[in-house]
């Protein structure tokens, strides 16, 4: 049952720019199991789309992978030729983006591009692709796919087009499917409709899948696990109970408090303090110290490292540390 | 969750962790602060010329500029030569002074100077007409710097009251003014030029003969006339978007609860960016009149003979080009070179206060 | 999307028409007639003359004349040689047509190649070499390109069957007269494919595992040449403007010529006549470049 298909080390990734290094991922590690769901939540420039380009090797210039190793059913995809990884690209290993709009091809029916991914991993020839396509269109809930294969992204609608990302994405059933922020862009009402059709299509073709979003609402109930970042590190993992109600890192606890709930309306919006990180000047500490209001010394210092809460929970963070010394203390002051 | 194993076990005794216990005091704001370091902050201006002095061809091609304007300023002085007289040795007229190489002396020169006299030498040669060449050049750099600031000057007068008005007004009025802008701007404005250079050359060209304006010529007012009517209407469109823009933003900011903020808004963001369009459109419209003017000139229809441009001269040296390749050479580099310093000056304005390209 | 169409081709109606007006009423603004440097001396010739070319008619009667002539195809005839205007243009046209169509060929395949090339190898040793040359060829204006290079082939290479009175080769006009639309068509495609190659299709493209160089050519390509289409109308009216200079440098018998030397003996009625030709099609291919844009995209977005 745990089979362990990606497993990604330690991977560090800059970008190379004008004005400096930018730091965008600092040694994120995480397991990823045949089936389940995991989601990497985080606010922009927490490093976690880029985590997935380093996976997919999709980054754009300047940025590269600096350190780590990401193993793919055993393969080390950092290490293997852009051929061979071309190869896995769409067919072992699909990704859907945020925007449909500007991710469609405007030129190009979408019928010619759900095609083409079919047609580069696959030995299905001539009318059978199209077959396909269409086959795709229907199990991703469009209807009258026959007709709408030969339409052209902007004549369908924002929902729809998302849909047929994840056609697209599905075409060669593939063992990992990462969503990048598949909602943000999209209606409130669609993002429900689309969340539920990737459930479905989970349960459905048994794929892992990485939903990755700034929203923790959107994934409290599909995911597995949870992963929280900020500043290019993973600030703690979890599964959902774990993270939801009993989170163990600052920023967590931040974030969860910075969502509006619909049942106390007359609660104020705790947005969180301080200026988002700047990846160019990296604090030697805990990145998010410079904003936490439980910072001691120790934060502004050390690195904290990502320490076990129990079995299914993790998080970097010295508050916990401090807690558990003091509750030593004070057990070991009563032993003495 | 098979990492997690691989994390340390928490159970471990902390005391053992040999940690200095006092670090677990909360840190206090000052502290957070001189760790949470930001880039310094930087005004639009600061950041831009910052960006220019960075681009190398750019800094070149003013310093470039800077020399060219410097040397048609002070060398005339230097130089005992008119553009237009023909040159007289010792007061006589002297007809083997035409076509001259670079210092070379003709043969009445030559007497003159193996009998003690003293003459400046031909820098550039001669013309066909016996007129020193050198100081044709730089007059006739003079000219076309001129024009072209000139005329850049009309455009930006004429675009920004025209468009400002057209975008203050709005509206009905707004939308007319804005029509005859298309219209203007549909026109072959070359076409118009070289027609109306002709035209007022043979309708006014008799009534200002002798005075001053006659010898910059007709060709020259023509131009600056079409260029007044003509060529304005881009920057016209370009000022009535700002206008736009600063009218949208204070109707929003006004409908906001943050009242106080308008006019900060238009003074740090909306007014710099204004003011560096107009720039950039107009060190950019600089070399473009100077083509215009050329053009013209060569083909006979910009400043009246004698008067020099770098056109007419470029045109003049086609005639015996074989025997004298200098006489072409001298004013195509310097045109070139001014126009390509104008336009890398240009080019690295937009891309130094271009906001999209601030990191 | 039949408005936008209607309303670019009303406007560029009202701009013929315009341009016919003020070119008409300019000439006939110049004092003394055209018939001041004719031989004719006699006043009853000259009456008889102005009887003939209709000036003796108030002048908004005799803009209505020529306006139903020009329906016609009659231009009226030159006064330099008496010759009928409308033949002389089209014969004329002809050789520049030839040059100039041919330039405009040159320019776009030089230009877009080199400029999906700069795009590729972006900041390497190729792109600067490639913005070197482009920005150099934009800064030497057309007629400094044209004689220089009628200096460096005749009389430096010494390929003097290139500039020959008798049969002259158009090689040379083309080449000058498609330098500088090449270099500005480079930049332009340069900087529309760094455009899309930073588009999300292309990264989409690239996660389904295409591979670089079908998603150049597949994908990039055309939406990156698109842009350029719009650059034909300005394209043609430079080459028909630039081809005055590289007619009259090269000594091609073209409508360039034709017009510079009717300026310079004066010939009213030819003047009005190519001016209103050459005019009409610079319009005429502004407008035909703008509605190529609108259909070659299909998201048609109109405003």
């Amino acid at each position: 049952m745990a089979e362990v298909i990606l497993q990604v080390k330690d991977l560090h990734t800059s970008f190379f720019t004008d004005a400096g290094e930018v730091k965008a991922v600092n040694g994120v590690s995480f397991n990823l199991e045949k089936g389940k769901v995991l989601g990497i939540v985080g606010e922009s420039g927490s490093g976690k789309s880029v985590t997935a380009y380093s996976i997919m090797r999709i980054l754009s210039f300047p940025g590269e992978v600096t350190g780590g190793e990401v193993l793919f059913k055993g393969i080390d995809l950092l290490k293997i030729s852009d051929k061979k990884m071309r190869e896995y690209r769409g067919d072992s290993i699909s990704i859907i983006f945020q925007d449909p709009m500007t991710s469609l091809n405007p030129v190009y029916t979408i019928g010619n591009q759900i095609d083409e991914a079919i047609r580069l991993h696959t030995d299905r020839k001539g009318e059978a692709i199209r077959q396909r396509s269409i086959e795709l269109l229907r199990l991703v809930g469009i209807n009258d796919p026959a007709r709408r294969v030969k339409q052209y992204p902007h004549e369908l609608s924002g929902g729809m087009r998302q849909r047929v990302m994840i056609a697209m994405a599905l075409a060669c059933e593939p063992d990992i499917l990462i969503a990048d922020e598949p909602t943000t862009a999209l209606d409130v009402t669609i993002q429900a409709q689309i969340l539920e059709l990737i459930a479905d299509l989970q349960a459905q073709l048994g794929m892992a899948v990485i939903i990755i979003t700034h929203d923790l609402g959107v994934i409290a109930d599909m995911c597995d696990e949870i992963i929280v970042m900020y500043a290019g590190s993973v600030c703690e993992r979890g599964n959902t109970d774990d993270i939801f109600y009993s989170p163990k890192h600052e920023y967590t606890k931040n974030l969860l408090r910075s969502i509006p709930k619909a049942q106390k309306s007359n609660e104020r919006l705790v947005p969180i303090a301080g200026n988002p990180i700047d990846l160019l000047n990296l604090p030697e500490g805990c990145a998010f110290a410079p904003r936490c209001r439980a910072a001691m010394k120790i934060c502004l210092t050390e690195h904290p490292e990502e320490l076990a809460m129990s079995e299914t929970q993790s998080a970097a963070c010295w508050v916990n540390v401090r807690d558990q010394i003091m509750a030593e203390t004070e057990q070991g002051g009563d032993r003495a | 969750m098979a990492d997690i194993n691989e994390k340390k076990p928490f159970k471990k005794n902390p005391l053992s962790m040999q940690m200095d216990l006092s670090r677990f005091t909360l840190a206090t704001d000052d502290e957070k602060q001189s760790v949470d370091v930001m880039r310094p902050p930087s005004t639009f201006w600061r950041d831009g010329f910052k960006n220019f002095r960075k681009n190398k061809m750019a800094m070149v091609s003013v310093v470039v500029i800077v020399l060219i304007i410097l040397a048609i300023i002070i060398l005339p002085s230097f130089i005992p030569y008119t553009y237009s007289e023909t040159i007289r040795v010792d007061g006589q007229r002297d007809r083997t002074v035409t076509n001259l190489k670079p210092y070379e002396w003709s043969e009445k020169e030559q007497e003159y100077i193996d009998n003690g006299g003293v003459l400046f030498p031909h820098v550039m040669g001669t013309d066909q007409l016996g007129r020193d060449y050198f100081i044709r050049v730089i007059i006739g750099t003079r000219i076309s710097l001129i024009v072209g600031f000139f005329a850049s000057i009309i455009v930006l007068v004429i675009g920004l009251i025209y468009g400002s008005i057209s975008g203050f007004i709005g509206g009905k009025v707004d939308l007319v003014m804005m029509r005859i802008v298309d219209i203007i701007y549909s026109l072959p404005d070359t076409l118009m030029i070289i027609l109306l250079s002709f035209v007022l050359k043979e309708t006014i060209g008799k009534q200002i003969q002798g005075t001053i304006l006659s010898k910059i010529g007709t060709g020259m007012i023509s131009m600056f006339i079409v260029f007044g009517l003509l060529y304005w209407v881009s920057m016209a469109r370009l000022i009535r978007g700002q206008i736009l823009s600063i009218k949208e933003n204070e109707f929003v900011l006004a409908a906001n609860a943050m009242g106080a903020s308008t006019s900060r808004t238009i003074r740090k963001h909306i007014l710099p960016n204004t003011i560096s369009v107009i720039i950039i459109s107009t060190a950019l419209q600089i070399p473009s009149a100077i083509f215009t003017e050329s053009f013209l000139s060569f083909l006979g229809l910009g400043v009246a003979v004698p008067m020099p441009s770098l056109g007419s001269l470029a045109s003049e040296a086609r005639q015996g080009l074989q025997a004298y390749p200098f006489k072409l050479l001298y004013p195509a580099v310097i045109i070139s070179l001014i126009v390509l310093a104008l336009n890398l000056i240009g080019d690295g304005l937009r891309d130094a206060f271009d906001p999209k390209l601030r990191k | 999307m039949w408005r936008y169409v209607v309303k670019r081709v009303l406007l560029a109606i009202v701009t013929v028409f315009i341009v016919i007006a003020i070119t008409f009423f300019a000439m006939n603004a110049i004092p003394g007639g055209p018939f001041d440097k004719e031989k004719a001396s006699d006043p009853a010739t000259i009456k008889a003359l102005e009887k003939r070319y209709n000036l003796d008619k108030p002048l908004g009667e005799q803009f209505a004349i020529y306006l139903s002539r020009m329906m016609k195809g009659d231009l009226g005839i030159s006064m330099r040689n008496g010759r009928e205007i409308s033949k002389t243009i089209s014969t004329k046209f002809k050789v520049s047509a030839k040059i100039g169509g041919y330039s405009i060929l040159v320019s776009f395949a030089i230009g877009i190649t080199l400029g999906v090339i700069a795009a590729l190898k972006r900041n390497k040793l190729t792109d600067r070499i490639i913005i070197f040359f482009t920005t150099l060829l934009q800064s030497v204006p057309g007629f400094v390109m044209a004689t220089l290079l009628l200096l460096l082939f005749a009389q430096v290479l010494g390929w003097f069957h290139v500039y020959s009175e008798t049969n002259p080769s158009i090689f040379l006009p083309v080449l000058s007269l498609s330098l500088y639309p090449a270099a500005y068509i480079t930049r332009l495609t340069k900087s529309s494919m760094l455009d899309v190659l930073a588009d999300d299709y292309i990264r989409t493209a690239r996660a389904k595992g295409v591979s670089p160089v079908k998603m150049v050519v597949k994908h990039a390509l055309r939406n990156a040449v698109m842009p350029v289409v719009t650059y034909l109308g300005p394209m043609v009216a430079y080459t028909l403007t630039g081809s005055m200079v590289v007619e009259t440098v090269f000594v091609q018998p073209g409508l360039g010529m034709e017009f510079v030397q009717s300026i310079l003996n004066r010939d009213y009625t030819m003047i009005m006549g190519t001016t209103i030709f050459l005019a009409s099609l610079m319009v005429i291919m502004t407008l035909v470049s703008d509605l190529l844009y609108k259909m070659v995209d299909p998201r048609i977005t109109f405003d």
